[in-house]
C-alpha cells in the first residue's frame, strides 16, 4: 500500500503547545489553519484505489473484511449510476445481518475486485447464494442471460444461456478462474451489458 | 412418504437477500450442504394442505407454522410457488427429481423435492424458470 510520506514533522508541528496571548481571531484562524491541513492530510492518506490491493487478508474478521470492500468500491464507483454496485452490495450486508444469513468475505472481496477492474459492465442483479457467495447475473431476456459467482476460491461459477439460430438456447454450465472469466464467457457470446 | 399428486403444488421460503427487486435467484433452489454433505432434499410445504382457496391464503398459516418451528421468516420475505408436475418436468432435462410429504411434528406440510444432487446447480436453475407466484411473506 503506498501512503504518502510520513506527516509526523506536520502533526507535531500542529501539536505545539500555542503560544499565550492569542487574540480571538488569532485563535479561530490558528484553528481553521489546524483543520484544513488535517483535511489535506486525510486526503494525501488515501491510497490509489485502483491500484490497491484490498486490505481483505484472513487475519482480519469477516465484517471488517466486507466493509473494507465496499469502502473500496465506493472510492472506485464513485459516479451516481457507478454507486448503484456499492450501494446494492450495503443493502445486500445489511439484509443478510437481518435474516441471519450468512456472507463469505472471501467472495465478497472477489466481487470487489472484479468490479473495480471491470467498470464499464452493466448493472446486474446482485444476491447471495443460500450458502453465503455473491452472485450476479445480468439478464437480457428468457433463455439470454450471464451470471457469475464470485465462489471466493480461484474458480468462479459461470451460467449462461445464449440465444442461437433457429430458436435454439446454448446453455453454459462452468468454471473459470476469476481473471479469465469475462474473456471466457465473451468468447461464447455472452453480454455484459 | 408419499409423491405429491402432480397437480398439486409447494412453496419455497425465499429469503430477502436472495432476491434483486422481483428477481429470485434460481440459487434459492440449490440443496444445500452440511458438513460435506447435501441435504436429504429441499425444504419445501406442501401447498393444499392448507386447504385455502387460494394460494395467497395459505400464506399466513404457512408462515405461523415456520415461526413455531424456530424459522426466521423476515417481513420482506417471500415465498415462491411452484406447480409439482412442471418442477418435475422441468427438473427432467437433468435428472428425475421425487417431491414427496415429509410430515414434521411442528410442520404436517412439510414435503421435500430430493435426488438431484449431481445436477444441483442445474436443476436449480431449471426450477427457478417455473416459478408461478410469489408472495410477500408478510400479506
Amino acid at each position: 500500500m503506498s501512503y504518502a510520506p510520513s506527516y509526523s514533522g506536520l502533526l507535531t508541528e500542529m501539536n505545539v503547545i500555542e503560544p499565550f496571548f492569542l487574540t480571538q481571531a488569532e485563535a479561530i484562524e490558528r484553528a481553521i489553519e489546524i483543520k484544513e491541513k488535517k483535511k489535506l492530510i486525510a486526503r494525501q492518506q488515501i491510497p490509489n484505489v485502483q491500484s490497491m490491493p484490498l486490505n481483505l487478508s484472513a487475519e482480519y474478521p469477516s465484517p471488517q473484511r466486507i466493509f473494507n470492500a465496499i469502502q473500496a468500491l465506493y472510492q472506485s464507483h464513485n459516479s451516481p449510476p457507478a454507486r448503484q454496485i456499492p450501494d446494492r452490495l450495503t443493502a445486500l450486508y445489511r439484509d443478510a445481518y437481518a435474516e441471519n444469513q450468512s456472507i463469505v468475505a472471501d467472495s465478497v472481496s472477489q466481487f470487489a475486485d472484479f468490479f473495480r477492474n471491470h467498470r464499464d459492465l452493466g448493472l446486474p442483479k446482485i444476491t447471495l447464494t443460500p450458502d453465503g457467495t455473491l452472485r450476479v447475473r445480468w439478464i437480457h431476456g428468457p433463455g439470454n442471460f450471464t451470471a457469475i459467482e464470485f465462489t471466493g476460491k480461484p474458480l468462479a461459477k459461470l451460467v449462461a444461456e445464449i440465444p442461437r439460430e433457429g430458436g435454439l438456447t446454448a446453455r453454459y454450465f462452468t468454471t473459470e478462474p476469476i481473471e479469465n472469466i469475462l474473456t471466457a464467457a465473451r468468447a461464447v457470446g455472452a453480454s455484459f451489458a | 412418504m408419499a409423491d405429491l399428486d402432480h397437480s398439486h403444488h409447494f412453496f419455497r421460503h425465499i429469503k430477502k437477500s436472495w432476491t434483486d427487486g422481483t428477481f429470485v435467484d434460481p440459487a434459492a433452489f440449490r440443496l444445500a450442504k452440511r458438513d460435506g454433505q447435501f441435504e436429504e432434499g429441499l425444504s419445501v410445504n406442501w401447498m393444499e394442505y392448507f386447504q385455502r382457496p387460494t394460494p395467497q391464503e395459505s400464506i399466513a398459516p404457512l408462515r405461523e407454522i415456520l415461526i413455531n418451528k424456530g424459522r426466521s421468516v423476515g417481513g420482506e420475505s417471500k415465498f415462491a410457488l411452484l406447480n409439482v408436475g412442471t418442477a418435475k418436468a422441468a427438473a427432467a432435462a437433468y435428472t428425475a427429481v421425487a417431491i414427496v410429504t415429509d410430515a414434521e411434528e411442528l410442520d404436517a406440510s412439510h414435503a421435500l423435492v430430493k435426488g438431484y444432487e449431481a445436477h444441483n446447480d442445474e436443476v436449480a436453475e431449471e426450477l427457478g424458470k417455473v416459478i408461478i407466484g410469489i408472495y410477500p411473506a408478510k400479506p
